[in-house]
């Protein structure tokens, strides 16, 4: 057991100095990401640019750490939605069962009939692919997992006795839910909200690559990653440093959520 | 056998080392012993593979709007004129025409020697046909503009054709140039969905031969063609949709054609293998990239804020930043190599001092000392509108917006899809400003950009500009035949617009096609390299694809 | 079990309605319209012109209306003709089909081929070092943003090494390539799109085994087995085995609509035409009638494949009944 330990402080490691180089990112990049200077575009990683500069001139390095914070809130932000709606629209066909539960159960069903891509895409070409934009859609396209595993739990929670209980004290149905369910289904909701946030992490590269990502001037790593294709062969380190970070990223995220489904996992 | 192993590893990695150093020492020639700078004889023969981001929709001249169609269509159909490559209006379907009335009558002299790939005689009844295709409430097509102005059309006998028009109507003479479709097959079909549209058979120097839906295009030779059969046997059209590998694919020589972006052209062509294997070219292109006021916003309505915004844009930087250097600053709305276009305007200067007095004098001053110019309490602040897909426009418009930080005026970034972008935003005037490009014919005529009627939704003056001086030389400029008068009305046009700031002209962007080195006779001109294409050749110890 | 099934299967048609549904309002309600691509921003193009496309298309009458003709058309399995050509959709559709389901059953092929072997080692040796690296290699597989890898490989295989072709699914002189030829051909082709594919599901497939591996090696009647003696490959292989197979099936199942989607990015980069551009195309051109159909068609896969996910898996194992 302690080996895998390991590999989820490992993920801990990645994760947390990520997090932190999003929240010092003013303190830790060198230069001002947006500053424009034509002289010394696509100049090679170097002492005074660790990660060489881009088409304009701007330090890649700065600008992939004030990336992180775009790349990283779109992860946060997107799976928190995620998991609010798939809480409520979960424990509600999980607690009321029946109707409600077949009618409920039957969108997630249309929802997951409907490639996530295409909905992404749709709304992100219909509205305008801001950052606000692309926290939001892929946050209500990947709830239905959310809202599948929450009813699970509780199907099988709600007729266990300490529930039976608070029902027989006269606790309300919200009460129930709320202070009584949710807290014990919460688990393994955890485990897919790390997970997802690597997912969307992914999800912005990839459509940044469609050029529906976040836009510039803002950095995002999918958009840094983006502009350096266009360079394949001769500026590298326009597109291998942004690639490596959302590899690292979505490593760090898988094996600190896997640490997680082990620690609550019930063959310890 | 451990030790064998140990030895042999050094020896394999070097051998690997070997073959990696000769494949990287240049093409193909160096393996095969063909040297690509000899130029040999003329003789017909192999294929030639030119790449495309996009497929063709479709293959029918008159409903095809795509430039992937567009390249197709002009290898296999013919119009009544052409351009030289000079950009002199020239016969091609016709030998010659007469101008009657003072312009409103055009009387073309066809070809006798013409003959459909499918052996038919071309005469004056497909024309009829293409004419009446043109005017068909019922096709499709994006071009009946210009055919509407015509009043009647007859056919004096098979090989002559009398256009009668409404009203002098200047570009009509090159308006014929549009693509002239068989009579005798397309008869009685609908052109929308007919399956000639996927195997089209026209007049050209290339016959269809087939197509592979998202991968290519084959066309054949066409060997009887009137104007002389093409040494190039074969023409391949690869669909490769990511621009990034369809360089990494020119790198393997899986492509003979192609456009360069700068960044391509300045430093990844600069090596050994592309200077023995390819030649690169530039010229400008044919199109203009501009930044347009919406002219209904108060505060674009004042002249001095938008002669300001020029002063404070330094277009030298942003033809460096964005096009590497390969492009050229422009001063109005025609191409600076047209006989339209006005040289005596000098663009003005990169002066950022000058605009903020300027601005200055429009009001805008720094009263609460934000950092931002302010006027009845309202900071200066506008967005910057373009399409999605365009790193290029996306580059410049992170540019303008730096350089109008610097004298305090604040500019967001917006990037829409292009289907919204032209519903959403340009048709319903909901923009401020507008980072954009017009591609432009050969002829000058412009009425559909600037005139003030055309300022409908959906219509093409969406910026709203309106000056009677401009309506009344565009106008004059559609009636006037002589290409001398003419130019003195597009010169004034030009004048106008300039002093007036309706754009921002920022660049006409150059051109950069790589064609492969074992094709001679590519010689660039005015009208660029595609003029000549069927007296291009590979001499025989040169050629690459058999069969 | 049959009447199960037909009741099943009768339960698709209404949820295929409130799809379609779905789908037409999203593409009608969304900005832009399909004349936008065709007439672009080109002087030459009038309002009239552009007018004159909107009325033939049907475009000026209510939404609701236009679902309605396209139901109608739909209920003799007409999908119309996309706007962007004037091709039957149908066909334009049939075209893409084949390459994308290849590349996708190679790929699941492959997936399977290396992910159980994976999974079920993992499991026999939970917690050793073999597991843990295992753990990092897969998920290495599944962080590797799929288009960034494809660059880099390409640019190895293709240009540096010069090994591989790195466009499209056969090579320019194919046709004059004998039998044998053509089919190393294709095969050298789709090396690196079914590679890069693969790897990314890598991960799913073999914790999902890894983990119902571990399951069933803690149940009961493994445990006898063990009790009983029998040596631990055994175990393994023969009883474990079977049962961790059970719910891979259920992920086949699922995956049966997937076979057909294909990813733009995949289908971009090297250069293949199938269904994952043809959508991307559609949607960005506003192709009403390409959109609706592939929506219909995936909906109606899903939900099939859904069903006989169920199904299978309750045949496979007998404990499985479904009431009523």
């Amino acid at each position: 057991m302690r080996s895998r330990n390991k590999l989820t402080l490992f993920g801990v490691v990645i994760v947390g100095l990520l997090g932190l180089a999003a929240l010092f990112a003013p303190l830790i990049a060198p230069y001002d990401p947006a500053s424009i200077d034509i002289e010394s575009a696509l100049l090679g990683p170097s002492s005074q640019h660790i990660f060489g500069t881009d088409y304009l001139g701007r330090d890649v390095f700065s600008r992939m750490v004030y990336g992180s914070r775009i790349s990283l809130s779109i992860g946060f932000i997107a799976v928190g939605i995620a998991v609010c709606i798939g809480i409520v629209i979960g424990s509600i066909a999980g607690y009321y069962g029946g109707k409600t539960d077949t009618v409920l159960m039957r969108f997630v069903d249309i929802m997951l009939c409907f490639p996530s891509f295409f909905l992404i895409l749709a709304v992100v070409a219909v509205l305008e692919p801001n950052i606000t934009n692309i926290m939001i859609v892929i946050g209500i396209t990947s709830w239905m997992g959310v809202a599948r595993l929450i009813r699970a739990e509780i199907l099988s929670l709600k007729e266990r006795e300490f529930i039976l209980a608070a029902r027989a004290i006269g606790a309300s149905d919200l009460r129930i839910i709320v202070f009584h369910l949710i807290p014990n289904a919460i688990a393994p909701v955890l485990v897919s909200a790390v997970l997802g946030v690597a997912a969307a992490v992914l999800v912005e590269s990839a459509l940044s690559f469609l050029g529906l990502g976040v836009q510039p001037p803002t950095p995002s790593w999918g958009n840094i990653l983006m502009e350096g294709k266009a360079s394949l062969g001769v500026c590298w380190w326009l597109m291998l440093f942004p690639g490596l970070a959302i590899f690292i990223t979505v490593l760090g995220y898988n094996l600190l959520g896997e640490g997680l489904r082990e620690h609550f996992s019930p063959h310890k | 056998m451990h030790i064998l192993k140990k030895f042999i590893r050094p020896l394999e990695i070097s051998a690997a080392f070997f073959f990696l150093v000769t494949l990287s020492l240049g093409c193909s020639s160096y393996l095969s012993g063909v040297d690509y700078n000899i130029d040999g004889p003329p003789s017909y023969g192999d294929a030639i593979v030119e790449a495309s981001i996009a497929d063709a929709t479709t293959l029918i001249p008159i409903v095809a709007s795509d430039s992937a169609s567009h390249s197709i269509c002009a290898l296999v159909y013919n119009g009544l004129v052409k351009y030289d490559k000079d950009l002199n209006i020239v016969g091609e379907l016709a030998e010659g025409w007469d101008i009657e009335e003072g312009g409103l009558v055009i009387v073309f002299h066809l070809r006798k020697d013409v003959r459909w790939h499918d052996g038919k005689p071309f005469t004056a009844e497909d024309v009829k046909f293409t004419y009446e295709r043109l005017i068909d409430p019922k096709v499709r097509t994006p071009y009946g503009g210009d055919f509407l102005k015509i009043r009647s059309l007859d056919v004096l006998d098979p090989y002559t054709v009398k256009v009668r028009y409404k009203e002098p109507f200047s570009p009509a003479l090159s308006s014929w140039g549009m693509w002239i479709m068989p009579k005798h097959l397309l008869e009685g079909e609908d052109l929308n969905t007919t399956s000639y549209g996927r195997r089209p058979v026209g007049t050209g120097p290339y016959k269809f031969s087939r197509w592979k839906t998202g991968e290519r295009i084959d066309l054949v030779s066409n060997k009887d063609y009137f104007d002389g059969r093409p040494f190039i046997d074969r023409y391949i059209y690869r669909i490769i949709p990511d621009a990034a590998t369809m360089f990494l694919e020119l790198e393997t020589e899986g492509i003979d054609m192609m456009g360069l972006d700068p960044l391509q052209y300045r430093r990844q062509t600069d090596n050994r293998f592309f200077k023995s294997c390819y030649n690169k070219f530039r010229y400008p292109s044919f199109g203009y990239t501009y930044l347009g006021y919406n002219l209904l916003d108060k505060k674009f309505k004042d002249k001095r804020v938008r002669k300001a915004l020029n002063l404070a844009v330094n277009k030298s930087e942003l033809i460096d930043g964005v096009l590497m250097g390969l492009g050229e600053v422009c001063t109005g709305p025609f191409v600076p190599e047209s006989w339209a276009y006005n040289k005596d305007i000098r663009p003005s200067a990169y002066d950022p001092k000058a605009a903020e007095m300027l601005l200055a004098e429009a009001g805008w001053i720094d009263t609460d000392g934000d950092g931002l110019l302010d006027k009845d309490g309202e900071p200066f602040s506008f967005t910057i509108l373009t399409n999605q897909g365009n790193d290029l426009r996306r580059r410049a418009a992170v540019i303008i917006q730096h350089r109008l930080s610097e004298i305090g005026v604040k500019v967001k970034i917006k990037v829409v899809e292009w289907s919204v972008f032209l519903t959403e935003f340009i048709n319903k005037k909901r923009f401020e400003t507008i980072l954009l490009a017009w591609g432009l014919g050969r002829d000058p005529d412009c009425y559909d950009i600037w005139h003030s009627s055309k300022t409908r939704q959906g219509e093409f003056n969406f910026i709203g500009y309106k000056n009677n001086e401009v309506d009344r030389l565009l106008e004059e400029g559609r009636r006037v035949f002589d290409q001398q008068r003419r130019a003195q009305i597009y010169h004034k046009v030009q004048k106008i617009l300039y002093e007036d700031q309706p754009y921002m002209f920022l660049w006409v962007a150059d051109s950069l096609p790589i064609v492969h080195k074992r094709f001679k006779n590519v010689k660039p001109a005015p009208a660029g390299i595609g003029y000549n294409f069927i007296r291009w050749y590979v001499p025989k110890d040169q050629q690459k694809y058999k069969q | 079990m049959k009447s199960y099934i037909k009741r099943r299967i009768i339960s698709i048609i209404p949820m295929l309605i409130g799809i379609s549904i779905i789908s037409f309002a999203v593409i009608h309600l969304a900005p832009g319209s399909p004349v936008d691509l065709s007439t672009s921003l080109n002087a030459k193009v009038s309002l009239e012109a552009k007018e004159k496309l909107i009325t033939q298309y049907g475009l000026d009458r209510p939404v609701f209306i236009q679902y309605l003709s396209w139901l109608k058309r739909l209920a003799t399995l007409d999908f119309g003709d996309s706007y962007r050509d004037g091709r039957k959709v149908i066909v334009k559709i049939a075209e893409r089909i084949p390459i994308t389901l290849l590349i996708n059953i190679l790929s699941i092929l492959l997936i399977l081929c290396i992910a159980i072997p994976i999974g079920v080692s993992s499991a026999a040796r939970s917690g050793s070092l073999y597991d843990r690296s295992m753990t990092v290699f897969v998920f290495i597989g599944f962080a590797l943003p799929g288009f960034w890898l494809g660059l880099l490989l390409m640019s190895l295989f293709g240009i540096t090494l010069g090994w591989l072709p790195i466009q499209g699914i056969v090579s320019l002189d194919f046709d004059s390539l004998s039998f044998i030829g053509k089919i190393a051909d294709v095969a050298r082709h789709l090396i690196l799109p079914v590679f890069v594919s693969a790897v990314g599901g890598l991960a799913g497939m073999s914790r999902y085994m890894r983990s119902n591996m571990l399951e069933v090696l803690h149940k009961d009647y493994v445990r006898t087995a063990r009790a009983k003696g029998l040596p631990e490959s055994m175990v393994i292989y023969k009883h474990a085995l079977k049962n961790a197979l059970l719910p891979v099936i259920t992920i086949l199942g699922l995956s049966v609509p997937g076979l057909i989607g294909g990813s733009v990015i995949f289908e971009s980069i090297f250069g293949i035409p199938g269904m994952g551009r043809l959508f991307y195309e559609s949607v960005m051109g506003r192709d009403y009638p390409v959109i609706m159909a592939i929506l219909v068609i995936g909906a109606t896969l899903t939900l099939i494949g859904n069903i006989l996910a169920d199904i299978s898996y309750s045949l496979a194992d007998p404990r499985i009944r479904y009431e009523k």
